[in-house]
C-alpha cells in the first residue's frame, strides 16, 4: 500500500464555550495548520454556540483560509428545538458532518460525511452510505487500528480518526449538568458554560471516569494517538481529528503537525503533550483494549509482536 | 392496526420464556439467536435454531407472532454470520426482523423483499426525518422508538407519519443514554456493546467485602459500595455512585431504578404507539410471566373503559417484586 499523505482535522466545539470566546478561537484557527475544519453544535442546541449567521461567515473566513469546511450536526435529534437545529444546519452553504440519520436525509444532494456517532463499523455500511452520499468517514471512536484497516483497504473513501481529545461516549435526553444543580434539561440554567472542559467524575477510589457536558458524556481521559501515527498513516487514514481543548488546542495542533511531518518523534511530541493535560491519556481503544487504558512503551512493543 | 389494541410485545431469553409470555397474554414474543447478532448476548441465554421454530409454531398456532432482533453491529469481517441470521430468521419463519445496522438491513431488504423488517432500538432513530431516511431506504415498516422522547413528541411522529408503526418500552431495564451510541461500557472493559451485544459483561464484574461495605467493580472503576442491607442492582457504568461537580457524591448519570408505564398507560396509548414492548430477554421466565400478565391485565382495562382506567395496588407490588425493590421511573416519558 502506498502511504497516504495523512492531514489533520479540527473537530467541532463540543463544550459550552461563550459566543465571543468562540469568534476568537476561529480568527486563530484560520492560521492553523488543518486541512479541515468542522464547525456548528453537535450536543445541545441550548449551548450559546455560534449563531447561524456566525456559523456562515466564520465558515466563509475559513474557507478563504484555505480550509475545508463542515457542519457538524446533532448527535441526537429528539425535540422541536433539536429538529429544527439539523434542519437549519443543513441549509448553510457547507458539507455536512452527519452525527444522525436525520442529517443524511435532510442533506440529501450535499457533500456529506459520516460523523463518529454514525454506527459505520463495517464494509457494508460503509458501502451503503457511500451509496447514501457520503464522501467521508469519521471512524466511531470504538474502532480499533485494526478494524479501520478492513474498512479502508476495501472502501474507497477518505477516512478520519479520531486522534486528541476528551473521546465523546454518550448522548441522552437527559441534561446531565443540569441534573448535577438537581435542574431539568426543560429548565436548565446554561451551567455548562461554567465546565468549558466538561464536569469530571471520578470513581468510588477518585479515579477520573467520565466528563459530563450537558447531555453528553466524554471520557474523563484525553485520547492520544500521537504514538499511533505511523500505524495509522501506514493503513492509510486521511485524516487525524484534534477535537478542541480549552486554550491548548493550538499547542496540540502544532505538535501533530510537526510529528506528522516527521520533524519530532513520538517521544518528543508525548514530552511536549504531557504538560498540555491535567488528568491523564488513554489509547486503549485503539489497540483493541479498553478504551481508558494508555499502553506505552514495552506494552506497545509487545502488542506489536502479537 | 386501527381500533386494534395496543400489541404487547414481551421479550423471551428460551423457550420456556417465550410459551409463558404468550401463556400470559403476550401478542409478541421477541427473541434473538445465540451469538454476537444480539444484543442481549449474555451467557446461558438465548435460542438455538431448533428452539426457536418451536417457539414459532407455539406461537402461530395460537395466532401470535415472533419477532427475532438481530441488533448488533458486525466489525472485520463479521457480516457474514449477521447476513446468516437474517436468512434464518427467513427460514425459520418468523413474522418480522428488528435490525439495527444499516448493512445488514440494505441486505434483508436487497435479498428478502417480503421479510418485514423492524428499525431496532439500537439504530437509535428519533425523529421523523432519520425514520423517513430508514423507511425511504430499507422499506423498514416500523421502528422501535429510543428512551429519549415525550409522550407527546411520540405522538407528534405519529402526526406526521400515520402509516409507520411505532413501537415504545413499557417496562423494564432503561438505558439513559441513547442506545446503539453509547461507549460507557466500552470504554471501561474494550468489550463493544455495539459490536459484541454485551452491556457490563459479567466477566468484568467484581464483588468484593471491604469493611462491612460491598464494593463493586466494572473493570477497574468502582461503580458502588453498599452499606449492610442498601437495595444492589446488576452494575452498570450509567447507574454507578460517583463523586461529581468537585466533592458532591452520588448517581449523577442515573440512578439504578427501571421504567415502569402502568400509571401512564392511557398517555402511553394516546401517543398513538403501536406496540407495547417490555424489557428483559435476559430476564427469568417468572419475570416474563408475571410482567405480560399485569400488563394485559391493564390494556385491556384500559380498552374496556378508557375513562376508568386504574392502576391496581397488586400491580404495582408485583412489578416492584420482579424489579428487586428498585425504584421505577417514567423515563423521558413526562417531562424532559
Amino acid at each position: 500500500m502506498t502511504e497516504t499523505n495523512t492531514n489533520l482535522s479540527l473537530g467541532p466545539v463540543l463544550y459550552d464555550w461563550s459566543r465571543e470566546e468562540l469568534l476568537n478561537f476561529y480568527d486563530e484557527v484560520a492560521d492553523y495548520p488543518l486541512s479541515i475544519v468542522y464547525i456548528g453544535q453537535v450536543v445541545c442546541p441550548k449551548m450559546a454556540g455560534l449563531t447561524l449567521s456566525d456559523l456562515e461567515k466564520v465558515g466563509k473566513k475559513l474557507e478563504a483560509a484555505g480550509k475545508k469546511v463542515y457542519i457538524s450536526s446533532l448527535a441526537l435529534v429528539a425535540d422541536e428545538m433539536d429538529r429544527k437545529r439539523v434542519q437549519d444546519d443543513a441549509a448553510l452553504p457547507f458539507p455536512i458532518e452527519c452525527n444522525d440519520p436525520a442529517s443524511l436525509q435532510l442533506g440529501k444532494g450535499k457533500e456529506l460525511a459520516a460523523g463518529p456517532h454514525i454506527t459505520s463499523y463495517n464494509v457494508s455500511t460503509v458501502n451503503f452510505l457511500k451509496s447514501a452520499g457520503i464522501s467521508r468517514l469519521i471512524f466511531p471512536v470504538e474502532l480499533s487500528i485494526d478494524s479501520m484497516k478492513v474498512v479502508i483497504d476495501e472502501c474507497d473513501i477518505k477516512t478520519e480518526a479520531f486522534a486528541y481529545g476528551n473521546l465523546p461516549l454518550a448522548f441522552s435526553w437527559r441534561c446531565y449538568t443540569s441534573r448535577a444543580f438537581g435542574l431539568l434539561k426543560s429548565n436548565c440554567k446554561y451551567d455548562c458554560r461554567k465546565f468549558p472542559e466538561g464536569m469530571l467524575i471520578e470513581d468510588l477510589d477518585r479515579k477520573p471516569l467520565f466528563k459530563l457536558n450537558g447531555t453528553q458524556i466524554l471520557s474523563g481521559k484525553c485520547s492520544n494517538l500521537i504514538r499511533e501515527v505511523d500505524d495509522l498513516k501506514a493503513i492509510g487514514v486521511d485524516t487525524l481529528r484534534i477535537s478542541p481543548q480549552h486554550k491548548v488546542t493550538k499547542e496540540v495542533v502544532n505538535i501533530f503537525s510537526k510529528r506528522l511531518a516527521g520533524e519530532i518523534d513520538a517521544d518528543e511530541a508525548m514530552e511536549m503533550l504531557n504538560p498540555l493535560e491535567k488528568i491523564g491519556f488513554c489509547n486503549g481503544w485503539s489497540h483493541g483494549k479498553a478504551g481508558l487504558e494508555f499502553l506505552e512503551g514495552d506494552e506497545l512493543a509487545d502488542l506489536a509482536l502479537e | 392496526m386501527e381500533d386494534e389494541k395496543i400489541e404487547l410485545c414481551c421479550p423471551a431469553g428460551n423457550l420456556p420464556s417465550l410459551k409463558a409470555a404468550i401463556d400470559s397474554g403476550a401478542d409478541v414474543v421477541y427473541l434473538g439467536f445465540r451469538n454476537a447478532t444480539n444484543a442481549r448476548n449474555f451467557e446461558g441465554l438465548n435460542f438455538s435454531n431448533k428452539d426457536i421454530g418451536n417457539g414459532i409454531e407455539y406461537a402461530h398456532k395460537k395466532g401470535k407472532k415472533v419477532y427475532i432482533a438481530i441488533n448488533t453491529f458486525p466489525q472485520f469481517h463479521d457480516e457474514k454470520v449477521w447476513f446468516e441470521s437474517v436468512d434464518n430468521v427467513v427460514h425459520l419463519g418468523a413474522d418480522a426482523a428488528i435490525i439495527a445496522n444499516m448493512g445488514i438491513l440494505q441486505y434483508a431488504a436487497e435479498t428478502y423483499p417480503d421479510l418485514r423488517l423492524h428499525l431496532s432500538v439500537q439504530g437509535s432513530s428519533s425523529n421523523v426525518e432519520s425514520l423517513n431516511f430508514y423507511r425511504e431506504h430499507f422499506n423498514v415498516k416500523r421502528a422501535v422508538l429510543p428512551r429519549v422522547l415525550t409522550v407527546e413528541e411520540i405522538r407528534e411522529i405519529k402526526d406526521e407519519m400515520s402509516d409507520f408503526e411505532l413501537e415504545v418500552f413499557g417496562f423494564g431495564g432503561l438505558c439513559i443514554n441513547i442506545c446503539g451510541r453509547c461507549y460507557l461500557s466500552s470504554y471501561i472493559t474494550g468489550v463493544s456493546c455495539n459490536t459484541g451485544g454485551v452491556c457490563s459483561p459479567s466477566s468484568f464484574v467484581s464483588f468484593e467485602n471491604e469493611g462491612n461495605e460491598l464494593k463493586v467493580s466494572l473493570g477497574s472503576v468502582v461503580l458502588n459500595k453498599y452499606a449492610p442491607g442498601e437495595v444492589t442492582s446488576y452494575p452498570t457504568s450509567c447507574k454507578g455512585r460517583y463523586y461529581f461537580n468537585g466533592e458532591e457524591l452520588g448517581y449523577p448519570i442515573e440512578e439504578p431504578s427501571s421504567l415502569n408505564v402502568l400509571e401512564i398507560l392511557p398517555q402511553m396509548i394516546g401517543s398513538g404507539a403501536d406496540s407495547l414492548k417490555v424489557e428483559g430477554r435476559q430476564r427469568t421466565r417468572s419475570y416474563v410471566s408475571t410482567m405480560t400478565g399485569i400488563l394485559r391485565d391493564a390494556i385491556d382495562r384500559y380498552y374496556d373503559d378508557p375513562e376508568g382506567y386504574y392502576v391496581d395496588d397488586k400491580w404495582m407490588e408485583q412489578a416492584a417484586q420482579t424489579m428487586e425493590g428498585m425504584q421505577t421511573t417514567y423515563g423521558s416519558y413526562i417531562q424532559k
